[in-house]
């Protein structure tokens, strides 16, 4: 048996698992393929059709370049002014996120100083706090900011993140000691030390921290929406609710719109998760 | 000169090592007053706001808040059964949903952290869940659990099992907003814990291979003990995450536009969260939402001390 | 003829003549002046897809209609996203100048004194003439008033209807739709095909039940001025109850699921044969069901008091922190939205009800007239069959409540009484405590 497949048999056991998981997990989502190419008479009967029926005209419907079936007039939605505005603030809410967590990680990792364990305290106890009540508080502070109606409304409130702070906690509490005593003693403070070397060990949590701030910002609806009035700062997901009419949801278009509104970011996560893998274990350090 | 010099030294050194544990304590705070400035303001501050609520009944409209004192607290404790249900119900959900959503998530991390064809189709594949529009994956999952149409129940038709009403169901319809919530939540566990897998040095995987450790053993002697501090930090990023249910809860049994039953059959999916949330903006009483959120924040701190106590001296010290 | 009924004659001629456009000749004595500078107005609204479409097309064609009134929607989401928004703005003391309100909504609001009273801006030169207010159906106008005075406008109103699968009944040999609930369960009855997962009913959403109530002659609280006290748990409240949970025993219907838009799936799909839904709910079946079947609407079936039938729907209401030149403003911009012409095309678009009788002659001559089941809503108006509940605050949670019991009757796990009297309690203790 030559080496190749033995690998390709050594690996068999984990296709077994993953496969049927993998496409039970993908159900919903196919589901949704399924009925953003579907008709309003054909999505949800008994039994249900399992399979596309290829209506791609769905698309430019919700996008508004063709009228609307049910209705016979065109949908109104400045999407390319929605998809902008959220990469926009998805964007520099991550990178805001990255600073401040990989700073304060470090701090709290690394560094001694008074009143360390208590902040580090404080800081977990604020992630215990359900957002949802702060709702109101935050909105007068936004209000008093003077940021009603903006895109800083959208960012700064997420601008900091404790499971960003914990996890980069975690992570360089892992980084073995000698690699800082050794950078001491060639005269790197910890602001050298941690942008030239740390950093570049940390794509792992970095790269899930991005992630999952990028995703929680692009799908924030609630927030912005209260905080927004006019369509030049709204985000995509409000565009979403002009498929939910008030007795009723279009099925077809909101499945439509929110594929329009997921595919893009899958594509980010596929090309990202690529560095899930390496950090230590590429760069060939260890402690 | 030479005994006043070797008596000097140890003083020039102690005043050295004072002077730099100043300026790495000014420096640390310069590393974390970004991030905390932002934690104060958007969230600590609100926090003690909706705390001090719970002291006053305010239905958040008139200009002027009454202070009752302790009322909230003797209501919410003393004689509110909804409450009290809710505490269950939540500690149900959080009990459930945590312990499956980590350990499939850590199945699937480990499976697919080798170079394998179709890794990062599968890994995007397990993702998604947690990045579709939540409304959009409530109005396909309620279709899921339809009583005769859905999937569920022609699985379940299929073993020969009687179908359930899941949704409608005093009994069922936690247990199907957990299915649920696993589904949701597992994507974001799995990447984690590769980013975690990822800090592990190969050559440590490799030895043991060489070695001919069998998988099994090779996961709990090697990756599961290098793998403790990822994992003591999803368990409780989940435990304080899942305590805070909401959103599914109410997009659930409140329906798409917030018409149905909320709360679920019989108050049955009522949660912590889920009621201190109707209380504010359904019920408008402000001040004993901010009582709930209270005690809510006090169980899960009184959870997390008890977490940190078993744990972290495992994790960190061994 | 007297001098009160010449000018009101007068006036209505000069309605006619203009339009309904804003005369200057109003009998009222005017309190407010007229606009004198231009005023920026912002509505919050929670309408989409095709309602907003229309409305947004309205407040275009009001904008550059005239030069002293600027009016900028601003959608915000279901109506849940928009009440949370609104509470949101109210704590911190910011509202919108007016959004759409829910009659219970407005009556919070207004407790705590957020809202403005509309009756100057009516009263007013460029208000509402009083052929203007006779021609507004007065359940609508009453239903408008908070504590006796205007605190919101009618914009968007609906009531339920029936619709039945015409298919079906002519199968089950029925030749009409049932005119009582009588008939309705003896026809449920005769439609159920249990065998292939077929019931002639889904039992009722809450609302429906509380229109049932009214039929037989229940009341919902001890007082419609100041309700102080559940009243539904007397013997009209179990006994309608009852009705439903014996058809649901006997398998002619079943309980409505907690899926999305689940009764709706069934009626499209044939597996019940009648379907007790908003009016609006036609702009959504229509094309789902194509030619799979013939469906029609018919009014609410009748009880022992004859045809009650809850209206639903939201009004607009204006906040008390806006100037008074702005709330000035905005009331002329909805007494455009509901003028006669605005309020017909509204109802043709949008399946809403007219607002006003002389709309509905309109749409009676045309509209109606040859989509007779798009009349069936605006017909029990006309009968004076609609009804509003009385007003609490606290409606959404004491209906929550009473929805929760219901549905445990509903899946046989309560009996009617006991559920009922649960109920009741929770809602007494909701009142009492606020």
């Amino acid at each position: 048996m030559n080496r190749t497949a033995r690998t390709a048999l050594s690996l068999l056991p984990r296709y077994v698992v993953m496969v049927p998981l993998t496409l039970a997990i993908l159900f919903p989502f196919y589901w949704m393929f399924v009925i953003s190419l579907s008709t309003l008479d054909k999505v949800f009967t008994f039994p249900p059709i399992l399979y596309p029926l290829w209506h791609w005209e769905n698309f430019p419907v919700a996008w508004g370049s063709l009228p609307d079936p049910s209705t016979g007039s065109f949908l109104h939605i400045p999407w390319a002014r929605y998809f902008f505005n959220t990469v926009l603030v998805a964007t520099t809410t991550t990178a805001l996120v990255l600073a401040t967590s990989v700073l304060a990680g470090y701090a709290f990792a690394a560094m001694r100083f008074p009143g360390k364990r208590l902040l580090f305290g404080l800081v977990l106890a604020v992630y215990m706090v359900p957002t949802e009540v702060t709702l109101v508080p935050n909105f007068i502070i936004v209000k008093n900011l003077g940021w009603i109606d903006t895109y800083w409304a959208q960012i700064f409130p997420f601008g900091a993140s404790v499971f960003g702070i914990f996890l980069m906690r975690q992570f360089f509490l892992t980084l073995p000691k000698d690699l800082w005593e050794a950078a001491q003693l060639d005269g790197c403070s910890h602001l050298r030390y941690l942008w030239s070397i740390a950093i570049r060990l940390a794509a792992p949590p970095l790269i899930t921290i991005a992630i999952f701030h990028f995703v929680l910002s692009w799908n924030a609806f609630l927030w912005p929406l209260i905080v927004t009035n006019s369509d030049a700062v709204r985000p995509i997901q409000v565009g979403l609710t002009s498929f939910s009419y008030a007795d009723a949801t279009n099925p077809v278009l909101h499945a439509a719109g929110s594929l329009m509104a997921t595919l893009p970011i899958l594509a980010v996560f596929l090309l990202a998760q690529r560095y899930l893998v390496g950090g230590i274990a590429s760069t060939g350090i260890r402690g | 000169m030479a005994k006043s010099a070797a008596l000097e030294a140890p003083r020039g050194q102690a005043r050295l090592r004072r002077t730099r544990a100043v300026r790495e304590g000014l420096e640390a705070y310069a590393f974390l007053a970004p991030a905390l400035l932002l934690l104060i303001v958007f969230l600590l501050l609100p926090a003690f706001w909706v705390f001090g609520l719970s002291l006053f009944r305010w239905d958040l409209i008139s200009s002027n808040p009454d202070y009752v004192g302790l009322a909230n607290f003797d209501r919410l404790l003393g004689r509110d059964e909804l409450f009290r249900k809710s505490v269950f119900q939540t500690v149900y959900f959080v009990a459930v949903t945590v312990p499956v959503s980590m350990a499939l998530g850590l199945l699937m991390a480990v499976l697919l952290n080798a170079k394998m064809p179709g890794r990062d189709f599968m890994r995007t594949a397990i993702f998604t869940p947690y990045v579709m529009p939540l409304v959009a994956t409530v109005i396909i999952w309620s279709f899921m659990f339809h009583p005769y149409a859905g999937v569920f129940n022609a699985v379940l038709n299929a073993f020969h099992l009687p179908k359930l009403n899941w949704l409608d169901n005093p009994r069922t319809v936690l247990p199907a907003i957990i299915f649920y919530s696993v589904w949701q939540h597992t994507g974001y566990n799995v990447v984690i814990f590769l980013a975690g897998l990822a800090n592990i040095p190969p050559e440590l995987q490799e030895a043991a291979r060489v070695d001919g450790a069998r998988a099994w053993s090779r996961f709990w002697r090697l990756t599961w003990p290098l793998l403790a501090p990822t994992t003591y930090f999803v368990l409780l990023v989940s435990i304080i995450g899942s305590f805070k249910v909401i959103v599914p809860i109410l997009v659930f049994t409140g329906g798409v536009g917030g018409t149905g039953s909320g709360g679920g059959p019989d108050n049955a999916a009522e949660t912590i969260g889920y009621y201190l949330y109707t209380q504010a903006f359904y019920s408008f009483h402000a001040g004993y939402a901010g009582a709930i959120s209270v005690l809510l924040f006090l169980i899960i701190l009184a959870v997390t001390f008890v977490q940190m106590g078993v744990l972290s001296r495992r994790v960190f010290y061994s | 003829m007297n001098l009160k009924k010449s000018i009101a004659v007068l006036s209505l001629a000069l309605v006619l003549a203009c339009g309904g456009g804003g005369g200057n000749n109003s009998s009222g004595g005017p309190q407010v002046g007229a606009l004198s500078k231009k005023v920026e107005v912002t509505f919050w609204h929670a309408l989409s897809g095709n309602l907003q479409t229309g409305l947004q097309a309205l407040t275009d064609q009001y904008n550059s209609s005239q030069d002293k009134v600027h009016v900028t929607l601003v959608a915000k989401g279901a109506y849940s996203d928009l009440r949370q928004a609104v509470l949101t703005s109210l704590a911190a003391g910011s509202p919108p100048d007016m959004a759409q309100c829910i009659e219970n909504h407005a009556t919070k609001y207004q407790q705590s004194n957020a809202l403005a009273d509309l009756t100057p801006y009516i009263n007013a030169a460029d208000g509402l003439s009083s052929a203007d207010k006779s021609d507004i159906f007065p359940v609508m106008l009453n239903d408008a008033k908070v504590a006796g005075k205007y605190y919101t406008f009618p914009l968007n109103k609906s009531t339920t209807v029936l619709y039945y699968n015409q298919d079906m009944f002519t199968a089950a040999g029925i030749s009409s739709p049932p005119a009582t609930w009588e008939d309705f369960f003896t026809d449920a009855h005769k439609l159920a095909q249990p065998a292939n997962g077929v019931v002639g009913a889904e039992a009722p959403p809450i609302d429906t039940w509380i229109s049932m109530l009214y039929e037989y002659g229940g009341k919902l609280y001890d007082s419609t001025s100041s309700p102080k006290k559940a009243a539904f748990n007397d013997a009209t409240g179990v006994k309608i109850t009852k009705l439903w949970q014996d058809a649901i025993k006997a398998g002619d219907a079943r309980p409505v699921g907690s899926a999305a838009f689940a009764d709706q799936v069934d009626f499209q799909n044939a597996k019940t044969a009648m379907y007790i839904s908003t009016q609006v709910s036609y702009q959504f079946i229509v094309k789902p069901i194509g030619t799979k079947f013939k469906f029609a609407e018919a009014p609410l079936p009748a009880g022992s008091s004859g045809t009650k039938d809850e209206m639903f729907g939201a009004n607009v209401c204006m906040f008390s922190k806006s100037s008074q030149d702005v709330q000035h403003g905005a009331f002329l911009y909805v007494k455009y939205l509901t003028n006669q012409e605005n309020t017909t095309t509204w109802a043709k678009t949008t399946s809403y009800l007219p607002l006003r009788q002389s709309a509905l002659k309109t749409l009676q001559g045309d509209f109606y007239s040859t989509n007779p089941s798009q009349g069936v809503g605006a017909g029990m108006l006309t009968k004076g069959q609609l009804f509003v509940v009385p007003f609490t605050a606290t409606f959404d949670d004491q209906r929550t409540d009473m929805s929760t019991e219901l549905n445990n009757v509903w899946l046989l796990t309560k009996d009617p009484k006991a559920a009922l009297d649960s109920a009741a309690n929770k809602v007494n203790d909701i009142l009492t405590t606020g």
